[in-house]
């Protein structure tokens, strides 16, 4: 039973929804007819040409009442279900009250307060749902009765419509209506009265432009009233009037109206028309009625269009030198003429214009060009500076029309912040580094299977030539960097060869699979990015703390311009000088802001224990600004005395800032460890040693050297007497044998001899005759030899002379038995036991030289020859030691000194040679060994030491705003500083020309520096040798 | 008969009232003059009888009125206002002070920089706070310093019942004042030191004056074993009110070394670095000589020699003790009482010189076998460089080297999240610096964040063992705990790191959520507070 009341009160509630819906419905359908057709009868009485204030009032009370109005039939509109039941028992009254009584007694029922019958409600309930089920209860609420209603509304809704679309003015005459625009006293004096339609023809129109639009002034006739004209125009209205016009105006919409002229029934009016709108005349006759035309004209204000610009070029931002000069082309064009064009700039927060043309009357477009000098403008190196082309037109009615072109930028060059942007490249290749070693290091404690193991050699060999390449492209740029300093150049170059050099070793140890060589290979790059990366944590943060220096120097320049310029103030008390000294600090506080900013981007990027950069801020940041801008003001109130107070204030404010500074970047040290630069300090002391000590061996042996050389000079003197004598007898022989080869020419065999016995006969003179000649031949020579002062030669040749002589003798005593002439015979015996006598004699004398001469250099200098090799060796094993030290040293650097090891290897292959020659008693020739080692320690020391200039050095361009790359002083390619060359003479003695003119001596050194690689100096002596020679 | 008893009663009474009146007359002291009466209150006070002190003040303040030289009326007021001082009141201490210089306007400079000495202290404890246990005042100024209040009263009274039962004797008068300072510089202003003196020999807490001034954890960057600390001084407050200023500095810092354990029941230890110290001072002929340590440890220009010279004398402490009897000290305190040098004394109590005992002491600490811990560091107090600055957890290394190199090696990969790589670097720098307490704990967290953390935990014990001050190897210790589970063991770290650094939020934020999956909410809850209390303003 339940269930069967359920479903009847199930049915109602649909009812008492659409009952609901309907009532709602016809309520919001009644309330937007009744504001659309107030919002239309707005449009209807501006038609009328008065106001609506009235409507507005309408409009806004029948808003509210109808809200009001609508809320209340919407409350009204949800009816209970008995009211809903009564709703229907009243659409169908056959339902004869059933209903009703149905769903009250059902109430009781489900809250099981029944205290009826359950049959007799159950019988009740039978009948009720057998009409029910002829009926449909939804009836109750006919929607069909929202159609007409709808149908109104939206008619309505469309003419509303209409009226906007295609009714001009109307949206602004509803808007002053609803919005009760024109509510004033008037408007209500308007109200009452009634205006009849006012007719006119002929209608005339004077169009008058601005003057500076340079068009004529142009008559229309017949025209319909409507006007179209530029803004600015002066326009007059002619027209004949039906009636006769005591008075007439003109009503425009929306500024109001304005008085016309009437003449008989000519009305006349003149306005300038500023914007677009409409209007109408009016006119009152003289019975007091109003007439007005019942349409409005249409006012249609062309807008005069500003300027269009284009800038051709430069067509993009760009990076300029501050003496460069930049063509900007534009083209600008207006509609009505252009008056002048200029080109804006903003530079340090200040805008800066420079005219660039005056336009003629109505000149409506023009191309143009202009040289913008940027040098004349002072910017600064790494300003920016944003600038644009700006065109007025001619409109003086409304004013000028200003077009401007894009924006572009140009950007002072600055070698600081191209440098500063290499940093970051710097930082980047940091990352890569750690990187690098991060998955190094990771891999080397990975346990990998052996095909794995291949594989991420290769992904790591990938990665390492990353880095490589990466370094590639940044070397090219830091080679070009001023500011780069030269250590973080070399320290490049040596880190991409080594680089190189480990790729192609790992690369290859890959290809063959070795892994022993692979681990090894491995362990050499860990160690090589560890270095390097060491390097550039240093570098990079002292290249910032440079940075910051190098900007703190343009603020400093800064200073001691503004300083002069005080003294100059001081002395001049020229008032000018003031508004210098006010624009430099302007200058100097954009400076210093930069500065500040800088420091603070900076800041953050050191690491605290290197610098106290919390401190340097409260100085900076705080009392410099503080002091400065207490300067400014004064200067600015043109309070001298304190300005001159507050000069100083921050003068030394910033004096003590930038000092604290460059002491927080002394503090950085270089990119190499301090331990390693200790090391390679003690390194520079030993070979100072080193050098002292070839130094002072090089004296001792030039003390025996000296001393031998004049003991040779003595022998020599005595020698030249001796060899006098040793001549004659040589000269005395050589005719002895003249003689003899003569006389034994002369000689003939017996005539009883035969044919055989005479022809041994000849062949024995003959044979006897050549030993003579060839005897004479030696003895030439030895004569030469002796000239020469080899006199052991002359000594052999000598012994030989003796020997050849006794055997002529004897081969003689034959040819004697067969000659018939024994006088003769007799006398060439005796020549020859003459000739060697005289030759023993000659040999002795020759040999007792040979002897003098010889025995130049005493037991003592010999000895102490001795002890001189051995020290020698001594130094050499030092130097052996040093270079195995520093070697070890060098390798663990990531940058290393280019010649050093090279140079120390050819001072020890000098040693050695020295200690040979010293040995072998050849004082002379250890010397020359001795001073070249010493030279290439110097030129090893030298190389250290420029080395570790380099790496404390902090660059410092010359010209700090200059954008110049050629460094002052100094070819290309030339190391050293302030144009000096690598190479010292100092300690070094180069033989004069006198000294050449001892043939043996000079000989000797200079064919033995001829062997080897010799001292520049020696090149050149060589060459003049030989040059000496060839005359 | 009850009249005659009633009568005797009364003549009894009269007799006891008239006995009592001319026995009061006979005992009572003679009334003594203003000029006296001053000479001894500042007698009273240097020998820290601060009751008899009072005795002499209430009467200097009867007297005070009367007089009519402004001289003597002005030193009185000074010897007031240094009693007030004493007491820790330096309001009234300000008033004293103040006439006293307006009675004589032509005070010295020590007068009138007392008074600034006072107002700088008055302003300071302005308003400051109080908690009192049984027989101590913690006064703190900082709100932020309660945290430190309640594991600090309890250290100080279980260091209390210790130092009673060690040296038989009970400090009498007020409760023993207990002063937080949250700057050295205030210490250091309190005590009329340098600071630069206080920072760079270590110098963080001072007894004098009656009271126990110490600098607050939060001021440096890592904390210190503040509860020691505490117990430190107040085995020199023992001393002094023992026996004055007659124990000579060595005596009494070494005391106070080997005592200062004594609350946990380990009297006489010493870490390991000291101990490394002391043996190599002993090999090199390095020592530290008794009179170079006077007249005060803070005068030691580096933490290194103040470590050396706490480990000379808590040894030869120990070493008296044990060679020449368990009172062997006390006699010597009673002998130092009445007049004997420390040298006399030693001879008295060990017969011996004091050359021998000096040579005997040597020998006796060799035997010991202690380790030499070469590149061992003495920790540095790392004094905060301005307010407000975080506590840290780590330092970057400073120091150059090789090993350094490493570091820095390993920070840079460690930021860059490489762990297994920066565990090497570590590793490397360790090879080379073994016992440096940086180069341990930054390799432990590395292991940590490696997730090899049986190697972190045993990285950092042995830190530990060997710093057992240094409050962030616990903190790495308890996270390497709590990274492999063992949530007891991290607690403990945890717990420890807080009583070296109760201002480093993180171990109490870990402890929080340790506590809560424990269950054990009352503890958690106390985290929570503590953390409250470190979080809040400062002043």
């Amino acid at each position: 039973m339940n269930e069967r009341v359920s479903l009847i009160l199930s049915r109602l509630k649909g009812v008492q929804n659409r009952i609901f819906l309907m009532r709602t419905a016809l309520g919001a359908l009644i309330f937007l007819s009744s504001i659309l057709f107030v919002l239309i009868l707005t449009a209807l009485s501006s038609r009328l040409g008065h106001g609506s204030v009235l409507l507005g009032f309408v409009f806004w009370a029948l808003s509210l009442i109808g809200l009001v109005g609508l809320m209340i039939l919407i409350r009204k509109s949800w009816l209970n279900l008995e009211q809903t039941a009564l709703v229907c028992e009243r659409r169908f009254p056959e339902l004869n009250d059933g209903l009703i009584s149905l769903v009250q007694l059902s109430r009781m029922l489900l809250e099981n307060r029944a205290d009826f019958s359950l049959a007799m409600f159950e019988r009740h309930l039978s009948q009720v749902e057998d009409k029910l089920n002829r009926l449909r209860l939804e009836d109750a609420s006919d929607l069909k009765r929202l159609r007409m209603p709808g149908v109104i509304c939206s008619f309505l809704f469309v003419i509303w419509l209409t009226f906007i679309f295609f009714l001009p003015g109307f949206p602004s005459a509803m808007s002053q209506s609803v919005f009760l625009k024109g509510l004033s006293r008037e408007k209500g004096k308007e109200l009452l009265k009634v205006s009849k339609p006012l007719e006119l023809y002929d209608l005339e129109i004077d169009y008058i432009f601005p003057a500076y639009t340079g068009l004529e002034s142009k008559h229309i006739e017949g025209a319909d009233g409507n006007i179209s004209v530029l803004a600015g125009s002066e326009v007059e209205i002619r027209a004949k009037a039906s009636i006769d016009a005591k008075s007439a105006w003109v009503q425009v919409l929306p500024q109001g109206g304005l008085e016309a002229v009437v003449k008989n029934k000519e009305l006349g009016a003149r306005m300038v028309i500023r914007q677009s709108g409409q209007y109408r005349f009016e006119a009152e006759d003289k019975n007091g009625l109003v007439w007005s035309e019942p349409a409005f004209h249409k006012i249609n204000a062309i807008v005069d269009h500003v300027p269009e610009v284009e800038l051709v070029e430069p067509d993009r931002d760009m990076v300029v030198n501050e003496e460069q000069e930049v063509v900007l082309r534009f083209h600008c064009k207006d509609d009505y003429g252009l008056e002048s064009v200029s080109l804006v700039f903003m530079s340090r927060e200040k805008e800066h214009r420079i005219p660039l043309k005056e336009f003629k009357p109505a000149e409506l477009e023009s191309e143009l060009e202009y040289k913008w000098d940027l040098l004349s403008e002072n910017f600064l190196p790494g300003e920016k500076i944003a600038y644009y082309i700006e065109a007025k037109d001619n409109n003086n009615v409304t004013g000028p029309g200003i077009g401007r072109s894009v924006t572009r930028y140009l950007e002072i060059f600055s070698p600081l912040k191209e440098h500063e942007r290499l940093i970051e490249k710097e930082q980047e290749l940091f990352e890569k580094l750690i990187s690098f070693l991060g998955e190094s290091l990771s891999e080397d404690v990975a346990k990998r299977d052996a095909v794995k193991y291949w594989d991420m050699e290769a992904e790591l060999i990938r990665q390492f030539k990353d880095v490589r390449d990466f370094l590639v492209s940044l070397k090219k740029d830091v080679d070009k960097d001023d500011y780069s300093p030269m250590l973080v150049k070399e320290m490049m170059e040596q880190g991409l060869e080594r680089y190189r050099k480990l790729i192609q070793e790992r690369e290859e140890s890959r290809r063959i699979r070795n892994q022993a060589w692979t681990v090894r290979l491995r362990a050499d790059t860990v160690l090589r990015m560890e270095q390097d990366i060491l390097f550039w944590d240093k570098q990079l943060q002292k290249q910032r703390m440079d940075f910051l220096l190098s900007l703190a120097e343009r603020l400093k320049a800064g200073q001691k311009a503004l300083s002069e310029m005080m003294k100059e103030y001081e002395r001049t008390k020229d008032p000018a000088l003031l508004k210098e000294i006010e624009a430099k600090l302007d200058e100097l506080k954009i400076l210093y802001q930069e500065f500040l900013a800088r420091m603070g981007e900076i800041g953050q990027t050191l690491p605290d224990e290197f610098v106290n950069m919390d401190a340097m801020e409260k100085i900076g940041a705080g009392e410099v600004m503080s002091k400065l801008e207490k300067f400014r003001q004064a200067v600015h109130d043109r309070d001298i005395e304190n300005a001159l107070e507050n000069a100083e204030d921050f003068m030394s404010a910033l004096e003590q800032m930038l000092g604290q500074l460059e002491e927080g970047s002394d503090k950085m040290g270089s990119g190499i460890s301090s331990e390693n630069m200790m090391a390679l300090r003690d390194g520079l002391k030993k070979i100072q040693e080193l050098v002292a000590e070839q130094g002072r061996l090089i004296q001792e042996t030039d003390a025996i050297y000296q001393k031998q050389m004049l003991a040779m000079e003595k022998a020599a003197e005595m020698a030249e007497r001796e060899k006098g004598l040793l001549q004659s007898e040589l000269d005395a022989l050589s005719e002895l044998l003249e003689r003899q080869r003569d006389a034994l020419n002369q000689m003939t065999p017996r005539s009883k001899l035969d044919a055989k016995d005479i022809q041994e006969f000849y062949q024995n003179r003959n044979q006897i005759s050549n030993q003579l000649w060839q005897m004479l031949r030696e003895l030439e020579l030895a004569k030469k030899e002796l000239s020469q002062d080899k006199f052991d030669s002359t000594v052999q040749r000598l012994g030989n002379f003796e020997k050849q002589m006794s055997q002529i003798k004897q081969n003689f005593q034959k040819l004697s038995q067969a000659s018939p002439d024994q006088q003769n015979s007799r006398e060439f015996e005796s020549s020859c036991n003459s000739g060697i006598n005289r030759a023993s004699s000659a040999r002795r004398g020759a040999n007792k030289l040979a002897g003098q001469m010889k025995d130049t250099l005493s037991e003592s200098d010999s000895a102490r020859l001795d002890a001189l090799a051995d020290k020698q060796g001594e130094i050499e094993g030092k130097l052996n030691g040093l270079m195995k030290d520093l070697g070890e040293l060098l390798a663990k650097l990531p940058v290393q000194p280019k010649k050093t090891m090279e140079q120390l290897g050819k001072a020890g292959i000098k040693m050695k040679d020295a200690q040979g020659e010293l040995k072998l008693k050849n004082a002379d020739l250890g010397l020359v060994a001795e001073k070249e080692s010493k030279y290439w320690l110097e030129q090893a020391q030298d190389s250290l030491e420029q080395f570790l200039e380099k790496m404390k050095g902090r660059p410092k361009p010359s010209g700090m705003p200059m954008s110049a790359q050629m460094r002052s002083g100094g070819n290309p390619g030339q190391q050293g500083q302030d144009g000096r060359t690598g190479v010292r003479t100092e300690n070094f003695k180069i033989p004069g020309p006198d000294e050449n003119k001892d043939p043996v001596e000079m000989r000797k050194k200079i064919l033995k520096a001829m062997r080897e690689e010799s001292p520049k100096e020696y090149e050149d002596l060589n060459r003049d040798y030989y040059k000496r020679l060839v005359q | 008969m009850m009249d005659s008893i009633i009568r005797w009663k009364r003549l009894m009474l009269c007799v006891i009232g008239i006995s009592l009146i001319i026995g009061a007359n006979l005992f009572a002291k003679p009334a003594l003059d203003l000029s006296t009466l001053l000479n001894q209150g500042y007698a009273y006070l240097d020998n820290w009888q601060f009751e008899d002190a009072g005795e002499i003040g209430a009467l200097v303040q009867e007297k005070v009125g009367q007089e009519v030289d402004p001289v003597l009326r002005a030193q009185a007021y000074l010897f007031l206002a240094q009693y007030w001082f004493h007491l820790g009141d330096y309001k009234r201490a300000i008033e004293d002070a103040e006439k006293s210089i307006e009675l004589n306007p032509k005070s010295d400079s020590k007068v009138r920089k007392f008074l600034e000495r006072l107002k700088f202290l008055a302003n300071l404890f302005e308003n400051a706070k109080e908690i009192t246990s049984e027989h101590f005042r913690f006064r703190y100024t900082d709100p932020r310093d309660e945290v430190l209040a309640k594991p600090g009263l309890l250290a100080l009274e279980q260091a209390y019942q210790a130092l009673s039962r060690d040296f038989n004797f009970v400090p009498q008068g007020e409760k023993i004042l207990v002063e937080i300072y949250p700057r050295a510089s205030d210490l250091a202003m309190a005590v009329g030191l340098e600071e630069k003196m206080i920072k760079d020999s270590g110098t963080i807490a001072i007894c004098k004056y009656r009271r126990m001034m110490v600098t607050s954890p939060r001021a440096l960057l890592f904390g210190y074993d503040y509860q020691t600390t505490f117990s430190h001084e107040l085995v020199h407050f023992f001393i002094y009110s023992l026996a004055g200023e007659a124990v000579p500095v060595w005596l009494h810092e070494g005391l106070a070394k080997y005592e200062e354990m004594s609350y946990k029941g380990r009297a006489g230890e010493l870490d390991p670095v000291p101990k490394s110290l002391l043996v190599s001072a002993l090999r090199n002929k390095e020592l530290i000589t008794f009179a170079q340590m006077s007249p005060t440890f803070a005068q030691f220009k580096t933490p290194k020699q103040g470590q050396l010279a706490f480990a000379e004398v808590s040894t030869m402490v120990d070493y008296i003790r044990q060679n020449c009897g368990q009172d062997s000290w006390f006699k010597m305190i009673n002998m130092l009482k009445q007049g004997k040098t420390d040298k006399e004394a030693m001879r008295a109590v060990c017969g011996k010189d004091f050359s021998a005992i000096w040579s005997d002491w040597q020998r006796w600490v060799l035997a010991k076998g202690w380790k030499e811990l070469p590149g061992a560091v003495v920790m540095k107090l790392e004094f905060k460089e301005q307010e407000g600055e975080e506590e840290k957890e780590e330092i970057v290394g400073t120091e150059g080297g090789k090993a350094w190199e490493f570091v820095r090696l390993g920070d840079l990969l460690r930021d860059r999240q490489y762990y297994p790589a920066c565990v090497i670097e570590y590793k490397k720098a360790q090879e080379i610096e073994p016992y440096d307490p940086k180069i341990l704990n930054k390799l432990g967290l590395a292991q940590t964040l490696a997730q090899d953390y049986a190697s972190a935990i045993s990285t950092l014990k042995k830190s530990a063992e060997i710093y057992p001050d240094y409050s962030t190897t616990y903190v790495y210790l308890g996270n390497a705990y709590v990274a492999m589970g063992a949530d007891k063991e991290a607690i403990q770290a945890f717990e420890t790191a807080l009583s070296l650094n109760p201002f480093n939020p993180s171990p109490y934020r870990s402890l929080i959520n340790l506590y809560q999956r424990s269950g054990d909410v009352a503890k958690a809850k106390e985290m929570q507070a503590g953390l409250n209390i470190i979080r809040k303003t400062g002043r």
